[in-house]
C-alpha cells in the first residue's frame, strides 16, 4: 500500500474562470462542476492523474485566485495548499498554472508570484481556440525560453493539449524547472533582507522567499498568523520593514503590482501578435451593449426569468401526469398484494408510495428549471447578471460579488453559502450568508406548483399560474433586500459596498453535454432525495399519523351516528366500511401526530391553517419538501382520497374544517394557499442549511438565522392572509 | 400474522429511524450532513481555515 509521502502532488492554480476545474475534469476524467463565471470552486478538489509512466498523481484543483495575496477564504485555500500549510498536506511537488492566453500579462502575476514559492512550474495556456478565432497568436516557444518553464496550449473543455501537457509534466518532474523571478530593486531587497535577518536568522522561522514577498506587499498578511514569533513583535518587524520599502521610494501597497508588471512587459514584448481583427468589436461586446444596459439591460433579466418560470410550469404537465399514473398503478398493485394485512397495506400504499410519489412527481420542473439555469450559466449570462445586480445591491450593503452565492441558492442554499467563501470582507459575507435561505430554493417549487395548481390556475388560467410561480421566487428575495439594508446597518455600521471587481466571461455556445451533466445531477440529487431521506421521514411520518389505533374507535363513531354495533363479526364489518371515511378521519386525530397538530394548530390559526396543514408545516422543519409527502399520507389516512381525486390538488378542493366556528366551509382557498407558499418563501425549513450557517459562521448565527426568518415567515404568512381574506 | 405484521412495520419504522438519525448526526467528519445534496459540503473540507 502507497504512502500519502509517496504520492506525487499536483496542483492546478490560476485566475478565476481560467478553465481549471475543466482542465482538471480533462486529466482526471472526473465531472467536477464547471461553469463560465468566477467563484465555481470554493475549496480544493482532489483526483487521480495517470501519467502512462505507471505512476498516478494526486491532482488538487484549486479555487482561483488573482494573487498570492489572499483576502477571501476561497483565495486563502489555495495560497494554503501552494506554501504546503494546509493541515496534514505537504506542499505540491509541481504547479500547473493555468493561463487564460487572452489575459497572458495579468495571469503570468500570479504565476510569478508563484515562482518565488520555488515549486517547479508548468504553465497551460488556456482558451487556445478562442484566441485563434479573434486572431491572435502566441509564440510558446519563446515564451518558453524567457520564463524558464515548459509552456503548453492547451482547449480544456475539449481535451485538446491534454497529451501534451502531460508530456511537459513528465518532464518537468525529472527537471523540476522554476519560473524566472523579477530582480527587486535595491529597497526591495533590502526590505526583505530586514525581514529574513529578524525571522529566519534570529527567530529561526521557515520561511519561503514568496512568504517573505507576502509580508513585505501585503496589508495584514495572513503569513503572520503562521509565524512562532509573537504577533506583536511578528507586526513590528513587518511594520519596521515596509517603512524601509517607504523611505526607499516604495509604497508597500503599491510595489509589488508596478515592479511586477515593470518585469513582466519585456518579457512579453514580440510574444503576442495580435491581427487586424481583434480591432473590431468582438461579438460579446455587441451583446453586453444591450445586457449590460442599465435599464434595458434589468428588461431582458427580467423578462428571461419570466420566460424560465413560465417554461417550468406549463412544459411539465404531461410528465406530471405520466408520473402520477405510474405511481397509481404501483399503489393499486401493492393494495392488491397486501389486502390481507391492513397495517403493511397502509404503510406501503399511503406512507411510502403515496408519500414519496407526491414528491416525485415534480421532477420534471426540476429538470426543466435546471436546463435553463445551466444554459443561462454555459453561455456566460450569468457573470453579466452579476453586475446588473450590483447597483441594485449596492443601496444594501452588498455587492455584485453576493449575486453568485445568492443565485446558487435558488438551487440550493448550501452550494450557495459555500460559494460566499469567495466574498473576502468577512461582514459582507456574513450579511450574504443569512439572506441566503431567503433565495428561493428549488425544494421550494413544488410546495409553489400543488398550490398554484389547484387553487391559482382553475381561477385564472396557466397565465397567471405561470406569473405567480414567477413572483413567488422574488418574494424572498423583496424580504432579502431591507433584511440586508439592516444587517448592514447594524453590523456593518451603515458602510457602503466595497467596490465590485469580476471577469465577464465570454459569450459561448452551450455544450450539450455540460448541460445535460448539469441536468441530470440535480434530477440525480432530486430522485436519491426522494429515496433516502424523504422515503425515511415519510416512514416515521406515516407511523406518526397511524398509530396508536385504539380497538374502540369504531365503535364510537359508529356510536355518534347512532348505530350501536354488536358483537357479531357481520355487524361489525358492515358498520366499518358504512362509515369507514369517519373512522379514518377519527383515527387520524388521535394518532400521535395528529394530537400534536391539533395542539399547535392554534399558532397557525391567525394564517388559516387547520390541524392537517400545521402537521404539514411542522413535518417540513427538517426539510420543507416533506410538506407535500406529509400532507398526501394525511389526507390518505383520513380517508379523503378516492377515486375522484386524481392527486393531492383534487383533494384540497374537498377538504372541509371539522369543527369550530369554520365547521364545513372549505380549509383551502386562495388565501390559505398564498400564505403557504409566504410562509414556505421565507421560513428556515432545512436542518441542512442550518448546519451549514453554523460551519461557516458559529451556532448562534444558525439559531438567530432560524429563530429569525421563521418569525419573519409567520407574520408575512398571517399578513398574507388576512389582507387576502378581505379582498376575495 | 397480525404479530408478524406489526413486527415487520416496526422494523421498517425503526431501520427509518436510525437511518435519519445516522444522516443528520453523522459520526464520521466525511459523511456530510445528510441532506443527500450531492453537491453537500458539509462539514467542511478537512482544511482547517485560519482566521
Amino acid at each position: 500500500m502507497r504512502k500519502d509521502a509517496d504520492i506525487l502532488r499536483i496542483a492546478l492554480i490560476g485566475n478565476p474562470n481560467t478553465g481549471k476545474s475543466s482542465l482538471f475534469n480533462a486529466l482526471t476524467g472526473l465531472k467536477q462542476r464547471v461553469g463560465n463565471y468566477s467563484g465555481v470552486t470554493v475549496e480544493k478538489k482532489t483526483g487521480e492523474w495517470n501519467l502512462g509512466d505507471g505512476n498516478a498523481i494526486e491532482l488538487i484543483d484549486l479555487p482561483g485566485t488573482y494573487s498570492l495575496s489572499a483576502k477571501s477564504i476561497d483565495e486563502r485555500i489555495a495560497v494554503d495548499v501552494l506554501c504546503g500549510h494546509a493541515e496534514g498536506q505537504p506542499a505540491p511537488d509541481l504547479v500547473v498554472v493555468v493561463v487564460d492566453v487572452e489575459n497572458l500579462q495579468r495571469n503570468l502575476f500570479l504565476a510569478s508570484q508563484a515562482a518565488e514559492l520555488n515549486v517547479p512550474m508548468v504553465i497551460a495556456l488556456n482558451c487556445w481556440d478562442v484566441a485563434e478565432r479573434k486572431g491572435l497568436k502566441i509564440d510558446c516557444k519563446l515564451l518558453e525560453q524567457r520564463l524558464g518553464v515548459p509552456v503548453v496550449p492547451t482547449v480544456a473543455n475539449r481535451r485538446r493539449g491534454v497529451d501534451e501537457l502531460r508530456t511537459a509534466v513528465l518532464g518537468a518532474l525529472k527537471t523540476r524547472p522554476v519560473m524566472i523571478r523579477p530582480s527587486w530593486p535595491d529597497a526591495v531587497k533590502e526590505s526583505l533582507g530586514l525581514l529574513r535577518s529578524a525571522f529566519i536568522e534570529k527567530n529561526g522561522e521557515n520561511l519561503k522567499d514568496g512568504e517573505l514577498t507576502r509580508l513585505l506587499f501585503d496589508q495584514k498578511s495572513a503569513v503572520i498568523s503562521r509565524l512562532k514569533t509573537p504577533k506583536p513583535d511578528a507586526e513590528a518587524i513587518v511594520k519596521s520593514a515596509r517603512e524601509h520599502l517607504r523611505k526607499g521610494g516604495y509604497n508597500p501597497d503599491a510595489a509589488e503590482s508596478l515592479l511586477r508588471f515593470r518585469f513582466l512587459n519585456p518579457l512579453l514584448l514580440d510574444i503576442i501578435e495580435r491581427q487586424a481583427i481583434l480591432k473590431q468589436r468582438s461579438r460579446s461586446e455587441g451583446i453586453d451593449q444591450l445586457l449590460l444596459h442599465r435599464f434595458w439591460g434589468l428588461c431582458v433579466f427580467v423578462g428571461m426569468m419570466y420566460v424560465v418560470f413560465q417554461s417550468v410550469y406549463t412544459w411539465a404537465g404531461p410528465f406530471m401526469d405520466l408520473i402520477e399514473g405510474v405511481t397509481g398503478w404501483f399503489q393499486g398493485l401493492a393494495a392488491g398484494a397486501l389486502e390481507s394485512t391492513p397495517t403493511l397495506q397502509s404503510l406501503v400504499v399511503d406512507g411510502i408510495i403515496g408519500g414519496v410519489g407526491a414528491f416525485v412527481v415534480f421532477l420534471p420542473q426540476i429538470l426543466i428549471l435546471f436546463l435553463f439555469i445551466a444554459l443561462l450559466e454555459e453561455t456566460g449570462y450569468m457573470a453579466r447578471a452579476a453586475f446588473l445586480m450590483d447597483k441594485l445591491f449596492q443601496w444594501c450593503g452588498l455587492n455584485g460579488k453576493s449575486f453568485v452565492p445568492l443565485l446558487s441558492s435558488y438551487a440550493c442554499a448550501i452550494p450557495g453559502i459555500m460559494a460566499t467563501r469567495t466574498i473576502s470582507d468577512p461582514k459582507t459575507r456574513m450579511i450574504t450568508i443569512l439572506i441566503a435561505p431567503l433565495m428561493s430554493c428549488s425544494a421550494r417549487l413544488p410546495v409553489y406548483l400543488l398550490l398554484i395548481g389547484a387553487f391559482v390556475e382553475p381561477l385564472y388560467g396557466p397565465a397567471v399560474a405561470g406569473a405567480t410561480l414567477f413572483a413567488m421566487h422574488f418574494v424572498g428575495a423583496l424580504v432579502a433586500a431591507p433584511l440586508a439594508y439592516l444587517l448592514n446597518q447594524t453590523l456593518n455600521k451603515g458602510r457602503p459596498a466595497q467596490p465590485f471587481i469580476m471577469e465577464l466571461p465570454h459569450y459561448r455556445v452551450p455544450r450539450i453535454g455540460s448541460i445535460f451533466w448539469r441536468i441530470y445531477e440535480s434530477g440525480k440529487d432530486f430522485v436519491v432525495r426522494a429515496g433516502t431521506v424523504i422515503f425515511a421521514m415519510t416512514i416515521i411520518i406515516w407511523a406518526l399519523l397511524y398509530f396508536p389505533r385504539p380497538a374502540d374507535v369504531p365503535f364510537e363513531v359508529a356510536r355518534e351516528n347512532g348505530v350501536e354495533i354488536t358483537e357479531s363479526s357481520t355487524s361489525k364489518e358492515a358498520v366499518m366500511q358504512q362509515f369507514s371515511r369517519e373512522i379514518d378521519a377519527a383515527y387520524l386525530e388521535q394518532s400521535y401526530m395528529g394530537r400534536f397538530g391539533q395542539l399547535a394548530q392554534p399558532i397557525f390559526d391567525p394564517a388559516g391553517y387547520d390541524w392537517k396543514i400545521t402537521v404539514g408545516v411542522l413535518a417540513s422543519f427538517p426539510a420543507r419538501e416533506v410538506i407535500i409527502s406529509t400532507l398526501g399520507i394525511t389526507y390518505a389516512l383520513g380517508g379523503e382520497v378516492d377515486e375522484e381525486s386524481k392527486d393531492l390538488r383534487d383533494t384540497f378542493k374537498s377538504a372541509t374544517w371539522e369543527s369550530g366556528p369554520r365547521e364545513g366551509e372549505p380549509v383551502y382557498n386562495l388565501a390559505v394557499a398564498l400564505s403557504i407558499m409566504v410562509f414556505f418563501a421565507l421560513c428556515m425549513q432545512c436542518g441542512a442549511t442550518v448546519a451549514v450557517i453554523a460551519r461557516e459562521l458559529n451556532w448562534s448565527w444558525a439559531l438567530a438565522s432560524f429563530f429569525g426568518l421563521t418569525g419573519i415567515a409567520w407574520v408575512a404568512a398571517v399578513a398574507v392572509y388576512q389582507i387576502t381574506i378581505r379582498i376575495i | 400474522m397480525i404479530i408478524l405484521e406489526y413486527l415487520l412495520v416496526g422494523l421498517i419504522v425503526g431501520l427509518a429511524l436510525v437511518y435519519l438519525a445516522k444522516a443528520f448526526w453523522p459520526k464520521s467528519k466525511k459523511t456530510g450532513c445528510g441532506c443527500s445534496n450531492a453537491h453537500c459540503k458539509v462539514p467542511k473540507p478537512d482544511l482547517k481555515i485560519r482566521a
